[in-house]
């Protein structure tokens, strides 16, 4: 009775389920491993010097408002927080760009848009000739108000690319699009640009 | 040919650092180029501030802070009124399965009752009453074991239910004995309806109904309330053995006697004065008596 009973037992299991098993506990032990590392201060910590300053330009890129893109980076960042157990740190990135972006959409349902891009102030230059200086200030405000004017998509994109220095494949892994989405918002934002130039 | 704007595809791959030397060097020579650079220059100028990460980081991490003392307040709330509402789920649930109200007498005792519908009883020595199911509104179902008697206001149907048969009566003063196997039932004014697994029967006032192991008799009584009501018991042709088992409960002793199967007693006995009651019956039936210690009395012929 009890032989019969070991014998149906082991007839159920294919063979080398054993080790196949093991290694799904091992792996999903490892998994979990990995997972928890967000949730680890110093990982954190270092997410935050080394991603929040781009995460914020690429948001203010978005709003024009520079305290709201703090703002923004910050609940992100909380965000992150919140989710560590479910987003590994090679995640993390993308997850923030994503949230970030959605927080701001978020935001706009509020309020309109309202597009500060030229608050911050211009370096003080030696003054080559007023007549130079004038032609400098005049250009730079028909430029920014051409690229506050530009579909928000190519805007962000360009600016990544010439504040940031980021590449295209940089900038469509952050945005989880094909480097072809990239070089086209791009494309859009020197069609733009170039009118001026 | 030097065209004044390059075409998009240089423009392009400049931007993304991708051109080749001779490529780069025939754009770095061109006036695209320098206009280009000036575009670069005010752009930079309108670039966003640096950011101090130090203050950042510190401001995050305060807001974090307060975030997840908001959390564990919020979650300290949300216990402590699940705890609360489990707590009054309990109450709810204790009260709608709360015990029927009971009385019980011992030995030697006897307790009036008022119901809360107004109906009076007097409950005899060692028994109980109780309501047979506490949440029906009449709540005027009874359930008794022992002996009992009602006076009861009119209104609804009453019903006293006991293991060897049920009484219904609508107002009325009657009288209720129920032990073992002996269930008797006297009405004393009003009308009174008699269920036993064999029979059915209307009392009127002064009529009574007997049912013993074997048989089931009706009898008269000219009491106007149980003599027991009044301190003491009377029996009419009641077996003796009956007899001195009332006493033992009204005096809350134990009698010692021989086997008395098949005798009968008519009369009474008080329930203050043992030497009274025991004279009362023993005389009555050529018996003798001794009192023992310990509450013990022994009967002999």
């Amino acid at each position: 009775m009890a032989e019969s009973h070991v014998m149906s037992y082991e007839s159920r299991i294919p063979p080398f389920a054993h080790q196949r098993i093991i290694l799904y506990l091992s792996g999903s032990l490892h998994r979990r491993a990995m997972m928890n590392d967000v949730c680890k201060e110093d990982v954190y910590r270092q997410l935050f010097l080394g991603l929040s300053e781009r995460l914020r330009n690429y948001l203010y890129y978005h709003c024009g408002d520079a305290s709201q893109a703090e703002d923004l980076t910050q609940e992100a960042f909380l965000r992150l927080w919140e989710y560590c157990r479910k987003v590994p740190p090679e995640k993390a990135k993308a997850f923030l760009y994503r949230v970030g972006y959605n927080l701001f959409l978020d935001g706009i349902k509020h309020q309109k848009v309202v597009l500060k891009f030229r608050n911050q102030p211009a370096e003080e230059k030696a003054v080559e000739s007023p007549e130079f200086e004038y032609e400098t200030r005049e250009f730079e405000a028909r430029l920014w108000d051409t690229i506050a004017a530009m579909p928000e998509n190519s805007r962000v994109v360009f600016l990544m690319n010439r504040l940031d220095g980021m590449t295209y494949r940089e900038i469509a892994e952050l945005l989880e699009i094909s480097v072809k989405a990239v070089e086209k918002r791009m494309k859009g934002a020197l069609e733009v640009v170039r009118g001026l130039v | 040919m030097e065209p004044q704007q390059p075409d998009n595809d240089i423009l392009l791959r400049w931007l993304n650092g991708e051109l080749s030397g001779e490529e780069l060097r025939r754009w770095e020579s061109s006036e695209g180029y320098r206009r280009w650079q000036s575009v670069q220059a005010a752009l930079e100028r309108g670039a966003p501030r640096p950011m101090d990460h130090e203050a950042a980081l510190a401001r995050l991490l305060a807001a974090r802070h307060k975030r997840s003392r908001a959390s564990t307040r919020r979650l300290r709330l949300i216990w402590v009124s699940g705890i609360a509402a489990a707590i009054a789920g309990l109450a709810l649930l204790l009260w709608l399965f709360r015990p029927a109200p009971e009385w019980a007498t011992g030995l030697a005792a006897k307790e009036a009752i008022t119901l809360p519908d107004g109906s009076e009883v007097i409950l005899n020595a060692s028994s109980a009453l109780r309501y047979k199911d506490n949440r029906k509104g009449s709540g005027r179902e009874v359930e008794l074991e022992g002996e009992a008697y009602f006076s009861v206001t009119k209104g609804s149907t009453f019903q006293v239910s006991t293991a060897l048969g049920s009484v219904q009566v609508l107002g009325t003063r009657f009288n209720v004995f129920a032990r073992g196997q002996r269930f008797e039932v006297s009405c004393l004014e009003g009308k009174v309806l008699v269920r036993t697994d064999s029979r059915q029967d209307t009392l009127l006032p002064g009529q009574g109904l007997k049912k013993t192991e074997g048989a089931t008799d009706t009898f008269t009584t000219e009491a106007t309330t149980p003599s027991w009501t009044n301190g003491q018991s009377s029996f009419q042709l009641a077996p003796l053995p009956e007899v001195f088992r009332e006493m033992e409960r009204q005096y809350g002793i134990q009698i010692l006697a021989p086997d008395l199967a098949g005798r009968t007693f008519t009369g009474r006995f008080p329930h203050d004065d043992l030497e009274v009651a025991l004279k009362a019956v023993c005389e009555a039936m050529g018996l003798e008596y001794t009192i023992l210690d310990e509450g013990k009395v022994r009967i002999t012929e």
